[in-house]
């Protein structure tokens, strides 16, 4: 499987630490239902199978975070660029 | 060579000498250089700017090498670069030239700087790392930063069939070894 | 047809003219009292005490494909119950202890086979923590016995002793574990449950769930019609996330790959399981000589079935440190299963979310052991809508209140579990 890194270019996946699901945003602590919205936060995934949004850290290469838009059942990217950034590669 | 890599304790460095088949189509020696890694805060734009009224270089913010004032920058990453010299206190000139918008961190004591040469030194790399090294996608100035059996290194691309390469200096030892195992069907000469 | 020598020898002698098929294939009624979604192993073995202890009888087991086509048939095939914390050690020694008498309890072979499991030692630190694992095994009843070197070389000579990273200072034992014929297990449950008036039906799809006016389930549509029935049970392991998407629930998992590997076959030559943990590799022998093994997961969200070549280099990397002779064989085939990996590393079951459902998911990569139990407990959830005792503290809001259950400490990151 390969990623493309947008410093590095095409590098194979084991250069990469996975984290998991992009989408999770981290909640406001001091809103009302904070408690609430950090046990969703935490634990709780859509988990597809299909279409995934997902952070890998390049920690062999450039040692940035890459979103990476991947299919959970082929393997497939589609996209790849860094979560600060607008910017897609595919 | 596997009979004498099994002879060599895992830690102890590659004596120096010529190994594997006679001929020695690729020496590796290493250099004597300082180290520094510059690393660019919020405004990228700014270091890359006060790098080049010091030290006349066009700071590419790439994984590729930018040189100018004696000085060689290497990209690392997104705002990162290994940056090398032989001459003067590398630190302080960075220092003086690039902060605040610029950290400056000292890796002389961390790092090893190798150099290899030889017409088979692209087969040996082969070996090691898993990118593409054709001149077409990996041209003279480009730099890669990855693994090598197992060993983080930086790599790029010099002159002719020179090649250098960045390494963490405890693992030398086990970077030699895997070096030496690839290149032992061309002869390594390994100059220490 | 109870299966007996006389059997074998008459239907052998009869060319099984009279014999007959070990569960029947009906067509779904339209209403059953309890529909449990996912034939594997869990799920039939939840019809089988559901229908023998708690005389409910009116139940499906349906099935996407084949019954043990999932995880059922990928894994590999080993029980045990040295688990750490008391959430789940009393739930995995029920396990082991109706694997004990499983084939007398559903007069089938599944060569369940008591030859232990030995976890190796490499340092002091780890030796600690093999003691405490042990003590707190045999508070909860199982056995262990903490192993010297000699006393691993005498089970294992073959294993490098003197490794320059991993040398072996000794061993945790648990005697009764051992390792089962997966298949079997599966249509041993299939065809008790089905003597039992359990309707078995595979190759039904389930696309979707029937709600009432307030969101209770009260059946689901297949691929081959509505079926309504008074409880839905879910025992669908990495298809969870899956299905639960269908009733608007998103659950604390995701769902990941492992991979397992056999040679070809030799003599015998492992004498029960044996795992490396300081480079996660685990080896076992099957009766018919394969060495079976195994390592990590693939370390990311994945659903395809298959695994990953870098997996298989850190597996056989690990194999090679602490096994060298497995590099004189030739490897016979390689598969994987879907995951599914909690936030806590350990399983759920779970009343609800919703009124009429019933959830038991996150195995992680260790729901095979747990077959004969999760069945015995998931049936007296289903039957009498609470917890077993054994399953209290395994419900889906620990994750809510903080009691989670995580046995490896590495918190909510489930491709670390």
């Amino acid at each position: 499987m390969l990623i493309a890194c947008p410093y590095c270019g095409a590098r194979d996946a084991q250069e990469f630490t996975y984290r998991g699901d992009a989408a999770p945003a981290r909640p406001d602590p001091a809103s009302p239902d904070a408690e609430e919205k950090f046990h969703d936060y935490v634990y709780l995934r859509d988990n597809p199978a299909g279409a995934h949004r997902e952070l890998w850290h390049h920690s062999a290469g450039c040692r940035r975070w890459v979103e990476v838009a991947r299919d959970t059942l082929t393997h497939a990217v589609a996209a790849t660029r860094f979560p600060a950034e607008k910017e897609e590669r595919s | 060579m596997a009979e004498f890599l099994a002879s060599l304790p895992l830690g102890k460095i590659l004596p120096t000498g010529l190994h594997g088949v006679a001929g020695a189509e690729v020496t590796l020696r290493s250099i004597a250089t300082q180290a520094c890694v510059l690393v660019a805060g919020r405004d990228r734009a700014a270091v890359i700017a006060k790098a080049h009224s010091a030290f006349a270089v066009a700071l590419c913010d790439a994984p590729r090498l930018s040189a100018g004032g004696g000085i060689e920058f290497i990209g690392l990453g997104p705002g990162r670069w290994l940056v090398l010299s032989a001459q003067g206190d590398l630190a302080a000139r960075l220092e003086a030239a690039c902060a605040p918008d610029g950290s400056i961190f000292d890796q002389s004591g961390g790092l090893v700087l190798l150099e290899a040469e030889g017409k088979d030194i692209g087969a040996v790399l082969a070996k090691l790392v898993a990118i593409d090294l054709h001149p077409s996608v990996f041209a003279v100035g480009a730099a890669a930063t990855m693994t090598a059996a197992h060993v983080n290194l930086t790599l790029w691309r010099c002159e002719g069939a020179l090649w250098r390469f960045a390494i963490g200096r405890s693992y030398l030892a086990a970077f030699l070894r895997a070096f030496s195992c690839a290149s032992a069907e061309f002869g390594l000469d390994w100059a220490g | 047809m109870r299966y007996s020598l006389f059997n074998v020898i008459v239907n052998g002698l009869t060319g099984n003219r009279f014999a007959t098929p070990a569960w029947r294939d009906p067509e779904p009624r339209p209403s059953y009292d309890v529909i449990i979604v996912g034939g594997g192993g869990h799920g039939l073995a939840t019809a089988y005490y559901l229908a023998k202890h708690h005389g409910v009888r009116n139940v499906a087991v349906i099935e996407k494909g084949w019954i043990g086509s999932g995880n059922a048939g990928r894994n590999t095939t080993i029980f045990r119950s040295n688990y750490l914390l008391p959430g789940n050690e009393p739930f995995y020694e029920w396990s082991v202890k109706l694997w004990e008498g499983l084939e007398q309890e559903l007069n089938y072979n599944v060569m369940a086979s008591q030859r232990g499991i030995v976890n190796l030692i490499h340092s002091d630190g780890q030796r600690d923590a093999y003691v405490r694992r042990g003590n707190a095994m045999r508070l909860a009843g199982a056995d262990s016995e903490l192993l010297d070197r000699e006393q691993v070389r005498a089970l294992a000579p073959f294993l490098d002793f003197d490794n320059a990273r991993f040398p072996i200072k000794g061993g945790l034992l648990q005697a009764r574990a051992g390792t089962a014929r997966h298949d079997a297990v599966v249509w041993g449950y299939a065809r008790g449950a089905d003597q039992l008036g359990v309707d078995i039906l595979q190759n039904c799809e389930v696309t979707g769930f029937l709600r009432d006016a307030d969101g209770a389930v009260t059946g689901v549509e297949t691929i081959r019609g509505t079926i309504r029935a008074n409880k839905v049970a879910l025992a669908v392991a990495g298809s969870s996330s899956r299905l639960a998407s269908k009733l608007g629930l998103r659950l604390p998992i995701e769902s990941l790959v492992l991979q397992a590997f056999v040679s070809e076959g030799v003599k015998p030559l492992v004498p029960g399981v044996i795992t490396f943990g300081a480079g996660h590799f685990y080896i076992s022998q099957s009766d018919k000589g394969g060495l079976v093994f195994g390592g990590d997961i693939d370390g990311y969200n994945s659903y395809a079935q298959r695994g990953n070549l870098p997996v298989i280099e850190d597996v056989l990397e690990g194999g090679m440190a602490v096994m060298p002779l497995i590099g004189r064989l030739r490897l016979l085939r390689q598969w994987a299963g879907l995951c599914d990996m909690t936030m806590d590393g350990s399983p759920i079951f779970e009343i609800g979310p919703l009124p009429g459902l019933y959830l038991n998911a996150g195995w992680n990569y260790g729901g095979f052991k747990a077959t004969p139990a999760s069945g015995w407990c998931f049936a007296h959830m289903i039957a009498r809508d609470e917890p077993h005792p054994l399953i209290a503290e395994m419900r889906l809001d620990r994750f809510r209140t903080g009691h989670v259950i995580d046995e490896k400490g590495v918190g909510a990151q489930p491709n670390l579990h």
